[in-house]
């Protein structure tokens, strides 16, 4: 038995506890603690992508406990890995690596809970991916919810902070009681939450109410989490507030984790019974669709970096929403990869924010037009990732764009591609803008936003740095 | 859009969510007419597998202790959470901790309530104590006993004394604590993967008897760590909270 | 009736949610999300219901005595304790917004952020 599996949630969760004990006893040397949970994250990330590697061969199970199902009936809860899951576990590990590492310089002072919250969060990122039992699902997705609530409000000293944190909380608390909502009833129609026997027991008889409204409702609760259109708002006002390395893991991982979902509760468990395939199809897809179009012209007025970033998030779990949709391997993949691509790309464009931040004072961009030329690297970065970010090659998002493309071409809806170009260019675009804008000066500065003048005044830095640049006027 | 316009759309939305709902909720089989299989064979099977005669613990602590540990981190984070929000924040400063806040009003606390909070103190923490270490017996557990045990720590607040409640219970203290309590749990479990056992496999003596306080392995163990956790969390909640009203005041001027 | 815990379920669902959605105070929305979770509650132990069976703790009856189901009540368990302390961390972030903001009204709130 691959007791890897329970590693890559026990080590993350253990070193969170080691930190919070040892904080308090070790002072001033909390750089060891610093340390120490990099290791963890890391070393997660490797398990998890040799996890990967073996579910080449066939999913890989894992029951707690040892108690192994009886005639069909799981008594345990499970593991289930198979490479979509373990990749995107993977992701996560090595973007909260990433941050966490962009932390060490960024605060000057990192207190011990902030260590110890990223690492809980990733065990619960980690857990959502691997779980096969349903119950099992929501309480990984709550405690992946109350880490991302805590990380968000992790400097009250801002204003805004509580408010986009409250928001934050309260949306995604409600979507995962309407999601236990509906596992509540499909445990009542079938006396199981192993995922597994659950499709298997109704996939034998027509979808009814019950089936149809337990979906939805879990669906719900995921599409919240997703960001998906109409349930985006929180996402915004929660990266405006959150500290820069905390929203690379709320773009570049938590809200694909919400898309996964869906995908897994389909696929696992309602796919069989509900049918209408079609039909449920085209309902997806045309909620992916809205979604990306929203989230790209949100994206385009927007001149706070951090909620235009959010935006293309948004837009982009749009695209990922309509890909799954297409219920087709290839358009899986593609998600697959697409993800990958932009986790990877979105954590680079939010770093870059974050030393602009750090060293500048602001993130609106009518502001900080042409003040970004000394910081010549993070604008090479910044650029280049404005590239990937617009789907173009030889990034992973042009791969993984093409694989969905193909399968929409192939299912008859090429009007797909040209809307999804047509997102890509509004994103991307808005991206270059910033970047020619504040890195180059090229161009004129962009209108300035009435809201955004208003806010420069309180706008602080997030950093302890009181020496930075100079304020926003 | 009228606030009074949008209070009746929200309410029709409200109304037609219900109806959505109920539509779902009267596809189950009905009050009373659980179908099973997982509590059926639960029942029949936990008993003589584990030795625990509380059913509800054993599934808690050993058939679903994996869950149990996602809950109980859970808690931890909440905690944690509470504590990096209410932390003192810049610009104002940790008054000495006189327990009357100048602006407010207290009235002194009455004879009758001082005394029972602290005739009771004992009781609970004795019953805490109790219920955490019964899980395999009775409908008792680490969750229970933990809130009990918190419970009593707060009687010794509202005896009047919130600065005894401080001494008896400082941050770093319950924080320590707290640790302890989750992440011994998620050490048992690794310490079943140490021996080549799958992890949270109940890899100790199970006793003789069903339901003898020694006896179901590694829930007895298992739920005394949680009842640690859990009150070491609803402290350091309640203290924070309490911290945060009648200590810190802004710096005036 | 066989289905009014049911209904109780849906109504204290459908209330939760309208409270939330028109809320002027942070404490009362909070309050409102813990009466949505007090939904799934019922929810589950209802549906754990066996008319007739006893509570399933074997300590002084047999074995084989019909009981209810123990799963539902492992789960509410947990999740009552877990849903204290969550909310007191909504409450924390409503004790931070009232120090800052002076205000405690969600629809205030939502024009100061800017």
């Amino acid at each position: 038995m691959d007791h890897l599996l329970a590693l890559v949630v026990a080590v993350p969760l253990l070193t969170a506890v080691a930190i919070f004990a040892a904080g308090p006893l070790l002072g001033d040397r909390r750089r060891v603690l610093d340390a120490m949970a990099i290791g963890a994250a890391a070393s997660v990330a490797v398990m998890l992508a040799v996890i990967m590697v073996r579910t080449a061969g066939g999913d890989q199970v894992y029951w707690f406990g040892g108690f192994r199902p009886a005639r069909g009936i799981a008594i345990g809860i499970d593991f289930e890995a198979g490479s979509l899951s373990a990749g995107l576990a993977s992701l996560a590990a090595v973007l909260v690596t990433a941050a966490m590492t962009f932390s060490w310089r960024y605060f000057r002072r990192v207190a011990t809970y902030y260590h110890a919250l990223m690492l809980i969060f990733l065990a619960g990122m980690t857990g959502f991916c691997l779980t096969g039992d349903i119950f099992d699902l929501f309480v990984w997705f709550e405690l992946m919810g109350v880490a991302a609530y805590a990380l968000t409000a992790y400097r009250p000293e801002e204003r805004g902070s509580l408010q986009g944190a409250l928001n934050f909380a309260v949306t995604n608390s409600v979507g995962a009681y309407l999601s236990l909502s509906g596992i509540g009833l499909i445990y009542g129609r079938t006396g199981a939450l192993n995922m597994a026997q659950i499709g298997t027991y109704i996939g034998r008889h027509p979808p009814d109410g019950l089936v149809t409204v337990a979906f939805l409702l879990i669906v719900a609760g995921l599409l919240i989490k997703g960001a998906i259109v109409p349930f985006h708002f929180w996402l915004a006002d929660a990266h405006a507030v959150a500290p820069t390395p905390v929203c690379v893991l709320l773009s570049g991982v938590m809200v694909e984790l919400g898309l996964y979902g869906i995908a897994r509760v389909y696929w696992s468990v309602f796919g069989l019974a509900l049918g209408h395939r079609a039909a449920i199809s085209h309902v997806f897809l045309a909620l992916g669709v809205l979604t990306a179009v929203v989230g790209a012209l949100f994206c385009f007025r927007e001149r706070h970096i951090k909620r235009m970033l959010a935006f293309s998030t948004i837009s982009h779990a749009g695209m990922f929403l309509a890909g799954i949709a297409l219920f087709t391997p290839l358009g899986l993949a593609g998600v697959a990869v697409y993800v990958a691509g932009h986790g990877l790309v979105k954590a680079a464009l939010f770093l870059c924010v974050g030393i602009v931040l750090h060293r500048l004072g602001s993130v609106n961009e009518t502001w900080l037009h042409g003040r970004g030329r000394p910081l010549r690297v993070t604008g090479v970065v910044f650029t280049l990732a404005a590239l990937g970010l617009a789907d173009l090659p030889p990034f992973a998002t042009f791969l993984g764009k093409g694989y969905i493309d193909e399968s929409a071409w192939a299912h008859g809806l090429p009007w797909v591609m040209g809307v999804f170009v047509a997102c890509a260019i509004l994103t991307g675009g808005s991206v270059f803008r910033v970047a020619g804008g504040v890195f180059y000066g090229l161009g004129d500065a962009p209108s300035e936003d009435p809201a955004m003048a208003a806010m420069a005044a309180e706008e602080t830095s997030e950093t302890d740095s009181t020496s930075s640049g100079p304020r926003s006027p | 859009m009228t606030p009074s316009l949008r209070r009746w759309v929200f309410l029709a939305a409200a109304a037609g969510f219900v109806a959505f709902y109920l539509w779902g909720l009267l596809g189950l089989p009905g009050f009373g007419k659980y179908p099973g299989p997982y509590g059926f064979v639960l029942n029949r099977i936990a008993v003589s597998q584990t030795k625990a005669t509380g059913v509800v613990s054993a599934v808690n602590f050993d058939y679903r202790g994996f869950d149990t540990l996602g809950e109980e981190f859970i808690l931890l984070t909440a905690a944690a959470g509470v504590s990096i929000v209410l932390r003192r924040l810049r610009g104002e400063r940790e008054r000495s901790a006189v327990d009357e806040a100048v602006d407010r009003d207290v009235p002194a606390t009455s004879s009758a309530v001082r005394m029972l909070a602290l005739l009771f103190t004992g009781p609970v923490v004795v019953v805490g104590w109790w219920l955490a270490s019964h899980a395999q017996t009775s409908p008792s557990g680490g969750f229970q006993g933990g809130v009990f045990l918190a419970t009593a720590f707060i009687l010794v607040y509202l005896s009047g004394e919130f600065l005894v409640f401080k001494r008896f219970s400082p941050v770093d203290l319950t924080d320590v604590v707290e640790a302890v309590g989750a992440g011994g749990f998620a050490a048992i479990g690794v310490s079943a993967v140490a021996m080549g056992l799958p992890y949270l496999y109940n890899f100790l003596p199970l006793g003789t008897t069903p339901g003898a306080v020694s006896s179901s392995g590694t829930i007895v163990l298992i739920s005394f760590f949680v009842g640690l956790e859990v009150a070491a969390a609803f402290i350091l909640i309640v203290g924070e909270l309490l911290e945060q009203t009648l200590l810190i005041r802004r710096r005036s001027g | 009736m066989q289905y009014f815990p049911f209904v109780v379920v849906a109504w204290i669902l459908g209330v939760g949610l309208y409270g939330i959605v028109t809320s002027r105070h942070l404490v009362h929305l909070i309050m409102c999300l813990i009466v949505v979770q007090s939904s799934t509650y019922v929810l589950l132990l209802g549906v754990g219901y066996v008319t007739g069976a006893v509570a399933p703790y074997f300590y002084d009856i047999g074995v084989h005595t019909p009981a209810v189901d123990p799963v539902v009540q492992a789960l509410a368990l947990t999740d009552v304790v877990v849903e204290a302390a969550v909310t007191a961390l909504l409450l924390a972030f409503a004790v931070q917004a009232h120090k800052r903001f002076g205000t405690l009204d969600p629809q205030e709130l939502v024009s100061l952020k800017g």
